[in-house]
């Protein structure tokens, strides 16, 4: 489910007013989102759990100083996971590392297509670590947030083409490392929209 | 969540789907997890929203109720010293010459008088002494009102010292009333002076009218005490009043207290004497127990 950003203006709003279920629909909204994005930069899927906890208490005693002026709220949300993250990478001597990140069941899937799986997102994870630090954030951001380019641009503390352009550059050196060719007959317009799903159509 | 459009061609599109596949399998949370971390997070909305709220409706009674007993500790000794300081200020204002109390302190200071002929005398003179400031302090001020209320008191002051001085036979207290009195009658005289130096306004007017009738009223009350003396007015020579047991008291009649002022040095209206002038009589010398 993914609501626009009025609907979420007003769930603040409304959160800020000191409603419950508003937030709890915040929490819906972003949590899955957040959990991935600070899944891809700790190890332990438990940091994962408590970083997103911790998250979301952050975000509810800092939401009555939020003002929805400039800043998107999924940016200023991401922005305190990403110094969440940054804090405990800091304290735990931690560095993110996509090799310890544990892969989820793969439902009915036989060993065979499970193999294959693998493969592919062991690919995906060497790719992403070939990435500079911005570029693999910036992509976390995007697709594994789900965060708009500027929603993104305001967690990172960046200007917008900035990001766009770091996610440029980061795509590319992805289709390198994975070795897909690019057909510009084939291009087509595609439509990001939202958190935690990016909801494509095109 | 803005809407960004941009084109991909198939390559960003594998891409993406890679992504996704990786987020899916290795980054989304377990539901159990997600029940977890939503259990928490709204068990600590529900008690930091329920804490704000009773914050917001506690804190202010809190305030209130600490703040009334401060107001009070404040507000009530403030009143009070208010309600005192009203009393006062209205009691004193009101018993100023010409204050609606005025005639009440006179009545009052006149029953407070020692029973006594001499200590009455002293008092009285003492109180001629106040009467004869407030009638000139009032002056100042242009208050003709509170000038004829305290020069009205004066000159019952003035009959009630004079009569009783008389009645005692005492002629030393005799002289002393009149020498007292004399002495003021220069004061008012100059005082009158004064006053018609400053023009003719309405208020001076009043005023210097008020002091010429206190003027003649001790005029009257001082040839009345020379009558009961016996002796006479100017039976001395036209010396200077003199302090009881001076040694000018061997006249006929004892004491020469305004007993020697002749009617022609009288001060008058339009040309009172001044206590400076050396023709005019000496109105210094007061009793020695003022």
């Amino acid at each position: 489910m993914t609501i626009d950003d009025a609907a979420i203006d007003r769930l603040v709003s409304e959160a800020q007013d000191g409603d419950p279920w508003a937030f709890g629909l915040i929490f819906d909204q972003y949590h899955e989102a957040i959990y991935r994005f600070i899944a891809s930069r700790v190890q332990r899927p438990s940091d994962a759990e408590d970083l997103t906890q911790h998250v979301f208490v952050k975000a509810l005693e800092a939401l009555p100083r939020y003002e929805p002026r400039g800043v998107p709220f999924g940016g200023w949300l991401f922005r305190l996971a990403r110094n969440a993250v940054i804090d405990h990478v800091r304290t735990r001597h931690e560095h993110a590392a996509l090799d310890a990140i544990v892969e989820w069941a793969h439902g009915d899937a036989g060993p065979d297509e499970i193999a294959v799986v693998r493969q592919e997102l062991d690919a995906v994870r060497a790719a992403l670590a070939s990435l500079t630090s911005e570029q693999r954030e910036s992509i976390e951001l995007r697709f594994f947030a789900g965060l708009s380019a500027r929603e993104a641009a305001a967690a990172m503390g960046k200007q917008e083409g900035t990001v766009r352009g770091l996610q440029f550059r980061a795509i590319g050196a992805l289709r390198r490392q994975l070795g897909i060719d690019g057909d510009p007959a084939g291009a087509v317009e595609l439509r990001i929209a939202g958190p935690a799903g990016a909801t494509t159509d095109g | 969540m803005d809407e960004d459009v941009q084109v991909m061609d198939a390559g960003d599109l594998e891409i993406e789907r890679r992504l996704d596949s990786f987020a899916r399998a290795r980054l989304t949370p377990d539901p159990r997890a997600t029940a977890r971390i939503r259990a928490r997070v709204m068990r600590e909305a529900r008690l930091q929203f329920e804490a704000a709220r009773i914050a917001a409706h506690v804190v202010p009674a809190v305030s209130r109720a600490r703040r009334r007993p401060t107001t009070r500790r404040l507000v009530m000794p403030f009143l009070a010293a208010a309600i005192w300081l009203g009393i006062a200020v209205g009691s004193i204002s009101a018993a100023q010459a010409g204050g609606p109390l005025y005639p009440a302190r006179m009545w009052i200071e006149g029953a407070m008088l020692p029973s006594g002929v001499e200590a009455r005398t002293a008092v009285e003179l003492q109180h001629l002494d106040a009467r004869l400031a407030e009638a000139i302090a009032a002056a100042a001020q242009g208050d003709a009102g509170a000038v004829a209320a305290a020069l009205a008191a004066y000159r019952e002051i003035a009959d009630r010292a004079s009569a009783s001085a008389s009645a005692s036979g005492d002629g030393e207290l005799e002289a002393l009333v009149a020498a007292a009195l004399e002495h003021h009658r220069v004061v008012l005289g100059a005082v009158a002076d004064r006053l018609a130096d400053l023009g003719n306004a309405t208020a001076a007017d009043a005023v210097e009218t008020s002091i010429q009738r206190a003027i003649e009223q001790n005029g009257s009350v001082i040839e009345r005490l020379e009558a009961a003396q016996g002796g006479g007015r100017g039976s001395t020579g036209g010396g200077s009043a003199q302090p009881r047991g001076a040694g000018e008291s061997t006249s006929p009649g004892g004491a020469g207290y305004g007993a020697d002022v002749d009617p022609d040095t009288r001060p008058q209206r339009t040309s009172p004497p001044s206590p400076v002038k050396p023709d005019k009589p000496d109105a210094t010398p007061r009793g020695p127990d003022r």
